[in-house]
């Protein structure tokens, strides 16, 4: 059944699809601002689900690039629906529907946009179930949906793809000439081959996680209803997997991306214990020795322990006291396949955070709840 | 000798500090709605009990709360005129997520377009002609304030300069904040910060107007200073220029004077005030800092903020009891005196319930316990329990691992809260002199400049591009009164950009020394 994405939704999708990207994913801020700015009270966004989805169009929409720089040079609003108008006239047909690449982060939001910019459906699904850096890890990308062709869009400029073997770096160059980011359209496709091809449901559970943070309760009210809310999804078990207060938090430069791992000092029952995590863009990795650990493709979510808010890579900070989820990627990502796009390999953890007997699969240990 | 005053909600104290540090007098008196009225009283008390002769005092050192509370109250902030500066127009409502009584104070932006990018430089902007309907507005007196946000600016500053002139070649008087002078990238969050520096630009104004004649009329002719949210100090015309830079200044001074007053260095301080309890670790004798405030809810300002946690709560607070749960109701008057039932009103505050509970707590001849003795002491205890548990699960936040670091309790309800309640193994100190850590704290404020700045490296290296960033900070500190001895750099931090190969870095250095008096 479909329904409907009313103004007030929009700050709940915005730290559901926080909490789902695992630290990354660029800020949810910028596009639901934009969202917050363009909508009158009574306007409503639509929503189509799997179960609707026959012979629509749909286009894949989303923004990649740096957020520091998105966050200054603030998008119009207006890139998105250029870059899809572009792919429609590119690919010689009207779309009927918009779907996200990644429901973690902004590009939750970046459809919603084209959506309501456009007078779109959206479709209740995305191509992650997360958040990732790579477009090649988005599943559609390793399904019969091909990529090309692809319209991206700067704020001066279109930029048209054609050939498949070119995208990520033809991509990339034309975000490092332009503004350092930029919105795009790709992998369009007939509604019965992206239902195929896509997470199902994760916009319609990115609203239900916001909605649970929002509320009023105690922070084990909540996390006993987000274990209800992954309990009927696509998703595995979530997981309360630690508590503890965040210390020696180390960043550098490697291969031109920002790398780091933290520590976690334990607190009440998990107190004598240490906890380290590694990550990039993304929490990656997450241990506690000798007891459990947590490996991308995996969701390891670090939430307030107060309230249950996500904390982005960018806003780790010393003292802080905070939570470990963990989430079972969806079934999709659990192929050799996917697995060897979004797994430890890919990402180059260094060994010291991958358990050699365990590496790619998370071991359930004793002090799991 | 040197004055601290502390404007506070309820209370401004003032202390007399000599020139070695040591405490020498105190005064108070209720904080007056002109603030100028309760500090000219306090500081009047406090030469007349201390017999010195006001050319003694080298220097009057002022930290408040007041523009915090002002945030809140649209009647003394500034109309706001906001330009934006970018390549295109930001859709997005300015001050999106602020209450309506402060974004109606706010105009719809103008517009003035940009060619900057990340990475290109822009040249002159081409069309200043959007203003002119601004212009027509000031003539008309519908604008107090103008506000400049230029997308880029910390790294290229000379849009926002050159739009600043335009109007103050017009309108010399003008209040104009420009955002770069808040360094940080992130355009809403700077915008946020330099629009609600613009809003108090009046109010600013009028108070610092308003000091001056009081200590002239007390014959105190030296100069005074404002505290900044970081500690260190700032001048009057400083103060003028970023209002906004001294929002937290009361509580962080307060906090810091808890430390000096307990003699230590390390520790997690406490003020508890009729309205409010703040705390904060306390690490060699200063407040980290951090990004962004809980202070300013839904504000989401870009500002270097001390790290100091508040509960929305203090002694005044009046307890009803629903359900078996404590809620705590608003102060009817910032004075408990007023309607505290301890002090003869007939409303129960967590006060009483406090001295119901240890009427001993502390000496005021103004105190009728007596009267506690009608209010059920289960109530009582259950209301204690509660704030007592509140500041408790702060205090565990705060707390190192080896959980040693001593508790000082300062601000006027300290004294209530008896040390046994926060367990036996804890170390709590209520030093003497509690009532005045935030005028005490004050004084101790040193100097400092931060430079926070977006670098291209270009031809030089890191090191030397560091090394220049360092030198021109250290001669900003002394240039605003910093003793050459003393002036060291505090912090060096650097980030690189992601994606960015390392090619362009922002630097952030704060140098601090002390003042020469």
């Amino acid at each position: 059944m479909s329904w409907f994405i009313h103004k007030e939704d929009i700050a709940y999708i915005s730290a559901g699809a926080k909490f789902l990207s695992s630290g990354g994913g660029g800020d949810t801020k910028i596009a639901a601002y934009l969202l917050l700015s363009a909508m009158e009270e009574d306007d409503v966004i639509e929503v189509k689900t799997a179960v609707e989805m026959a012979d629509e169009w749909v286009v894949p929409v989303a923004a990649a690039g740096s957020t520091v720089l998105m966050k200054e040079d603030l998008p119009t609003g207006e890139e998105i629906v250029k870059a899809l108008k572009k792919y429609e006239a590119v690919s010689g047909r009207k779309a009927d529907a918009v779907i996200s690449m990644e429901i973690g982060g902004i590009n939750a939001l970046t459809p919603l946009l084209a959506a309501f910019k456009c007078h779109l459906p959206v479709i209740d699904g995305d191509g992650m179930g997360r958040s990732f850096p790579e477009l090649e890890m988005v599943h559609f990308y390793h399904t019969e949906i091909p990529v090309v062709p692809l319209t991206a869009r700067s704020k001066d400029e279109t930029l048209v793809i054609n050939e498949a073997k070119h995208v990520p770096r033809t991509l990339k160059e034309f975000m490092f000439q332009q503004d350092g980011y930029c919105h795009f359209a790709c992998f369009g496709a007939s509604g019965s081959r992206m239902r195929a091809a896509m997470i199902p449901g994760t916009l319609k559970l990115a609203l239900e996680i916001g909605k649970i943070l929002a509320q009023n309760a105690s922070i084990w009210m909540k996390i006993k209803q987000l274990r209800h809310a992954f309990f009927q999804s696509v998703y595995g078990e979530m997981e309360l997997a630690f508590v503890g207060k965040i210390r020696a938090i180390n960043r550098w430069f490697e291969a031109e991306m920002l790398v780091g791992t933290l520590e976690l000092a334990g607190q009440m029952e998990y107190h004598k214990k240490r906890a380290k995590l590694y990550f990039q863009n993304e929490f990656l990795s997450f241990q506690v020795p000798d007891t459990c650990q947590c490996i991308t493709p995996d969701l390891i979510i670090l939430v307030h322990y107060e309230t249950g808010l996500p904390i982005a890579v960018s806003e780790l900070r010393e003292g802080m006291m905070a939570m470990v989820l963990t989430v079972k990627a969806p079934g999709l990502y659990q192929t050799k396949k996917m697995l060897a796009q979004t797994g430890p390999e890919m990402f180059r953890i260094p060994n010291q955070f991958l358990q050699k007997e365990t590496a790619g699969r998370r071991q359930q240990g004793e002090n799991w709840h | 000798m040197k004055i601290g005053i502390d404007i506070g909600g309820t209370n401004t104290h003032a202390v007399l500090v000599s020139s070695d540090g040591k405490l020498k007098m105190v005064a108070s008196s209720l904080t007056t709605p002109d603030v100028y009225t309760g500090v000219y009283r306090s500081t009047k008390a406090l030469l007349q009990k201390s017999e010195i002769r006001a050319e003694e005092v080298k220097g009057i050192y002022i930290g408040t709360t007041e523009l915090m509370n002002a945030v809140y109250d649209e009647k003394v902030l500034a109309k706001t005129a906001l330009i934006r500066i970018a390549r295109r127009p930001v859709n997005i409502t300015p001050a999106l997520k602020w209450p309506a009584t402060l974004r109606r104070l706010i105009t719809e932006p103008y517009f003035i377009e940009s060619d900057h990018g990340y990475n290109k430089s822009g040249g002159r902007i081409a069309d200043f002609k959007p203003l002119e309907v601004l212009y027509q507005s000031i003539a008309e007196g519908k604008i107090d304030a103008v506000c400049i946000v230029g997308s880029y600016s910390p790294l290229y500053e000379n849009e926002e300069v050159a739009v600043k002139n335009e109007i103050r070649k017009r309108f010399p008087e003008m209040p104009v904040t420009v955002s770069h002078s808040f360094g940080t990238l992130g355009f809403m969050e700077r915008e946020n910060a330099t629009l609600l520096n613009s809003l108090l630009s009046r109010m600013i104004e009028k108070m610092l107007a308003n000091l001056a004649e009081g200590f002239s009329s007390l014959l105190l002719e030296c100069p005074f200073w404002l505290t900044q949210n970081n500690g260190s100090l700032m001048s009057v015309e400083q103060a003028m220029k970023f209002p906004v830079l001294t929002l937290a200044s009361g509580a962080a001074n307060s906090l810091k004077g808890a430390a000096k007053l307990s003699g230590l260095q390390d520790v997690i301080a406490v003020d508890i005030g009729g309205s409010k309890v703040y705390a904060a670790r306390v690490a060699g004798g200063d407040l980290p800092e951090v990004m962004g405030s809980s202070d300013f809810p839904g504000l989401e300002a870009g500002l270097e903020m001390p790290e100091i946690i508040s509960l929305p709560f203090g002694t005044g607070n009046r307890p009803v009891i629903r359900k078996g749960e404590v809620e705590l109701l608003p102060l009817i008057s910032n004075d408990i005196k007023q309607y505290g039932i301890a002090w003869g009103g007939d409303a129960l505050t967590v006060s009483d319930c406090f001295l119901k509970l240890f009427p001993d707590a502390f000496y005021d001849p103004e105190l009728q316990t007596e009267k506690l003795k009608y209010v059920p002491t289960n109530d009582c205890a259950m209301v204690v329990q509660y704030v007592v548990q509140k500041i408790k699960e702060i205090l565990d936040r705060l707390q190192n691992e080896e959980k040693n670091l001593p508790i000082v309790l300062v601000g006027g309800g300290s004294p209530l809260f008896n040390p046994k309640l926060f367990g036996k193994y804890q170390k709590v100190l209520n030093p003497a002199g509690y009532p005045y850590s935030g005028a005490i704290g004050a004084c101790d404020a040193t100097i400092s400049e931060v430079s926070d700045k977006v670098y291209w490296l270009n031809d030089h290296s890191k090191e030397e591009v560091v090394a220049e960033a360092a030198s021109a900070c250290k001669l900003e500190a002394i240039k605003k009164g910093a003793d050459p001895d003393t002036v060291k750099l505090a912090y060096i931090e650097e980030y690189p950009f992601e994606y960015m190969k390392g090619e362009i870095l922002r630097i952030k250095i704060k140098a601090v020394g002390e003042q020469i008096l």
